[in-house]
């Protein structure tokens, strides 16, 4: 935060800051020394290779896994400090999921509303809603574990906007989901951006990112190679301006675009 | 085929080697608790080599005396064919203990490359082969023979040694056979759950068979029971040659008896059976390659509204996470036995009493039998839910993923537990006291009340003592698994089960015998202590508890992986 400045009131006040964040392994950084700056009602897409640690910093972010280094500020708090007050404004789909196998659809959305203390009417609204957008209305009665993987995706993402957090956290929520569930998550994400939620999105699908983030960063190796509004960024550099040459260009991988395995033909 | 061998054997070993190297960062407990996992499967083999060599060196004393007399001929013929029978059994459950829905992984990865349907199944019955069971009675089966020729008859050697190793294809065949119907079976969620549910509960019951029959004998004279019982099992009816343990055994007899005259039709009983054996064993494994494993199917299953209690004492968001889980569990094999197996052992325990028990009292002692039935209700009430109780952080991975993303404190994660729990124990210790009272209606109303007492108090430690294990020492378990897969870690296992027995004791004791030459509140009175002291120790262990959870969160959640 910039001094000075009244961070309770503004509206401006970025939803995430790191400063240095870094997260290791015994000697591997998985993260090595992040600032990220995601501002309030964007959408941020945090791309990079497999492997970047995206879901590293998305676990370091959300409690899953303690940082080993540096400063994390969620919705203008501690994290560290204030674990329940970030939890409370925050809803995520990480990369497993966490959804107990054992409940039905229903029962999981439930259950979310029951323990961040929603009324009981609102629960079911909210539910039946969000079973009738995702297409699982059918499948609201059977068991997680026969879910398929993207049904699970899908529930999960249920889950996390069920008490309509302020910013949400999706680690690869695209993968793995058929086209025309993408495309309604999709717009139902946009219009929670336009209503001032934010949205922190990793994935390492370009095209995806490009439609729909407003803010962009790209980590490679555990590194922030690039950061800033999606406009800003491709027309960076004097480049012609698609998120692939940004992202090949930072990543640095994939240089030789003639690959061949003489072999394979 | 020489190529897929080494192939799957270099993978076998690659995933022993990896299981054991890792990057993640593990804590001094963690690495403590894997030496200690890796411990058991070497103390078994350090249990079953000498039971191996054991049977060998019985195998090659029988053979070289087994044409000295009816004696030796009798014993011969009744070890092989306990042994054998036992074996046999063991290969049919064993692969089913083993296998379970969701097994099916590696077999699915092989079916992908190009290996024939032929060298898979080969493989299958190789590994069945490699069966513990099958190893430890091959050198019984080699050194018989080798007796029999040290005796100066190598016809009748080479013919056992030949019905040895036609007896173990058999055995094998037998296994591969188990392990693709038990495949086949658990193809569908439902289905392998209720078929599990029915063979853990059968396999458990029939641990107590023995003592039964025994208690028959007791009344008779055990000489004339025992040449009985010699007889019964010495004269085998001629059908159940057909079985391969039953005739290894015939042949022996025959070959002792009648010289061999009738040793080549066991011979070629045994032929046959390898045959019939291979053609239904490949019909069993193909027609498992043919046919996926698949969920239970998600759609147009029932939408009926849940209920959600609301609970006195503790708020609704530990109230919801103790009822998510409760229902999650409750829907695991191991959440259904814990309900079920509980009342069924009392009724079993009940017949064991009224026969035995009573007599080995000294006689200026009184037992209540209701109450003292009650009472070891509670104790199997905990000994079957220890398996979630000790591993509480690692039996449900998503669901401590879940704990650790949504608004909630360590300390209700806890609670939320511990109401898990007390919602599954419940129900089962009362129904064993309603059952206890049915089954003997005896002692004053105090010994019953102390009933329901005990049970708080072993609950209020052990619960907690559950959590503090289970950070410690989790083990990624699968509740729907029937064999060793469910279990908690072996050193929480042992512990837990320990602790548990020690809690239940002391206010048994006060609730059973504690009457003697004193007032009657006196009992009541201790027995409120002891809940007074439970609860504080409660108290104590929690704080312990949070500590770990915090300081093993990262462990926790890697471990219940199976990471
Ligand atoms: N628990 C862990 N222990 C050791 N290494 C890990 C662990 N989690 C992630 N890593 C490593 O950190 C790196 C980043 O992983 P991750 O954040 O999952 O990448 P991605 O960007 O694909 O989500 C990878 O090299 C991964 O192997
Ligand atoms: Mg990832």
């Amino acid at each position: 935060m910039i001094n000075g400045m009244d961070t309770t009131l503004s509206t401006t006040d970025p939803a995430i800051v790191t400063r240095a964040l870094v997260r290791t392994f015994d000697d591997f950084r998985a993260v090595d020394g992040i600032d990220l700056h995601v501002p309030r009602g964007s959408f941020y897409g945090f791309l990079g290779p497999n492997g970047a640690g995206k879901s590293t910093t998305i676990k370091c972010l959300t409690g899953l896994l303690p940082p080993s280094g540096g400063d994390i500020e969620i919705l203008g708090l501690d994290p560290l400090q204030e674990p329940l007050a970030v939890k409370r404004q925050v809803g995520v789909v990480p990369e497993d999921l966490a959804l107990i196998e054992r409940l039905t659809g229903l029962e999981t959305l439930q259950f979310v509303g029951r323990v961040y203390g929603i009324a009981r009417e609102q629960i079911r609204d909210r539910s039946a809603e969000l079973l009738t957008l995702m297409d699982l209305t059918d499948a609201a009665g059977s068991q997680v574990v026969d879910y398929s993987h993207g049904m699970r995706k899908k529930i999960a993402l249920s889950a996390a906007l069920l008490p309509a957090p302020r910013l949400l956290f999706l680690d690869e929520p695209f993968e793995g989901i058929d086209a025309v569930a993408s495309r309604q998550i999709r717009s139902l994400l946009r219009s929670y951006t336009a209503g001032g939620g934010t949205v922190f999105l990793t994935s390492h699908i370009l095209e995806i990112v490009e439609k729909l983030s407003t803010h962009i960063g790209i980590i490679h190796r555990g590194r922030l190679v690039a950061q800033g509004s999606t406009a800003e960024l491709k027309t960076a550099g004097g480049r012609s301006g698609t998120l692939e040459e940004l992202f090949l260009d930072r990543v640095g991988a994939g240089a030789d675009e003639d690959a061949v395995l003489d072999w394979l033909s | 085929m020489l190529r897929l061998a080494a192939a799957w054997a270099w993978m076998r070993w690659r995933l022993a080697v990896n299981s054991l190297s890792r990057r993640r960062r593990n804590d001094g407990i963690e690495t403590a608790s894997r030496i200690l996992a890796i411990l058991v499967p070497v103390l078994f083999i350090l249990i079953t080599l000498p039971i191996a060599a054991g049977l060998g060196l019985g195998g090659l004393f029988l053979g070289k005396n087994l044409f000295e007399g009816r004696e030796m001929q009798d014993t011969a013929t009744i070890v092989t064919r306990l042994v054998l029978a036992a074996v046999t059994v063991a290969m049919l459950i064993a692969p089913v203990l083993r296998s379970g829905f969701g097994a099916g992984v590696t077999i699915n990865r092989l079916v992908l490359m190009p290996v024939s349907r032929h060298a898979l199944h080969l493989q299958q019955i190789v590994s069945a082969c490699t069966d513990p069971w099958l190893l430890g009675i091959v050198p019984a089966l080699v050194l018989l023979p080798a007796g029999v020729a040290a005796s100066g008859r190598p016809g009748a050697a080479g013919v056992l040694l030949l019905c040895g190793a036609l007896t173990v294809m058999c055995l094998a065949l037998i296994g591969s056979v188990a392990a693709s119907g038990a495949a086949l079976l658990f193809r569908r969620r439902q289905r392998a759950e209720l078929i599990s549910l029915i063979l853990i509960l059968a396999i458990t019951f029939a641990a107590f068979l023995p003592p039964f029959f025994a208690d028959r004998a007791e009344d008779r004279d055990t000489e004339v029971e025992f040449s009985l019982k010699v007889t019964a099992l010495k004269s085998i009816p001629f059908w159940t040659r057909a079985l391969p343990s039953e005739n290894y055994a015939g042949v022996v007899s025959d070959l002792v008896q009648t010289g061999g005259s009738r040793a080549t039709a066991g011979v070629a009983v045994l032929v046959v059976a390898v045959a019939l054996l291979y053609l239904l064993s490949l019909a069993i494994f193909q027609r498992r390659l043919l046919i996926p494993e698949t969920g239970g199917g998600a759609r147009g299953s029932r939408t009926g509204e849940p209920y959600w209690l609301q609970l006195p004492l503790v708020s609704p968001t530990v109230a919801a996470m103790g009822q998510a889980w409760f229902r999650a569990y409750t829907r695991t094999i191991r959440g259904k036995v814990a309900w079920i197996a509980p009342p069924l052992f009392l009724v079993v325990i009940n017949l064991l009493w009224s026969r035995n028990l009573m007599d080995v009292l000294p006689g200026s002692m009184v037992i209540y039998k209701g109450p003292m039935l009650a009472q070891f209700g509670i104790l199997l009430t905990f000994l079957t839910l220890n398996p979630i109780l000790l591993n509480q952080f690692a039996v449900d991975a998503g669901g401590l993923s879940a704990s650790f993303v949504l608004p909630v404190s360590r300390l209700q994660v806890l609670r939320g537990k511990q109401i898990t729990l007390a919602m599954m124990a419940a129900p089962v210790v009362a129904a064993n006291i309603a059952l206890a009272a049915l089954l003997g209606r005896d002692g004053p109303l105090l010994a019953w009340i102390t009933v329901p007492l005990n049970a708080v108090a072993v609950f209020a430690v052990l619960g907690i003592f559950g959590a503090n294990l289970s950070v410690l020492l989790p083990r990624a378990a699968d509740l729907n698994s029937i064999g060793n897969a469910s279990n908690p870690h072996p050193l929480s296992n042992f512990v837990g089960t320990v602790v548990t027995a020690l809690l239940v004791a002391p206010g048994a004791a006060l609730g059973i015998i504690g009457w003697r030459g004193l007032p009657g509140w006196t009992p009541m009175a201790l027995l409120l202590i002891w809940i007074m002291l439970a609860f504080f120790v409660a108290r104590y262990l929690e704080r312990i508890t949070m500590e770990l959870l915090d300081k093993r969160r990262e462990n926790l959640l890697a471990l219940a992986r199976g990471k």
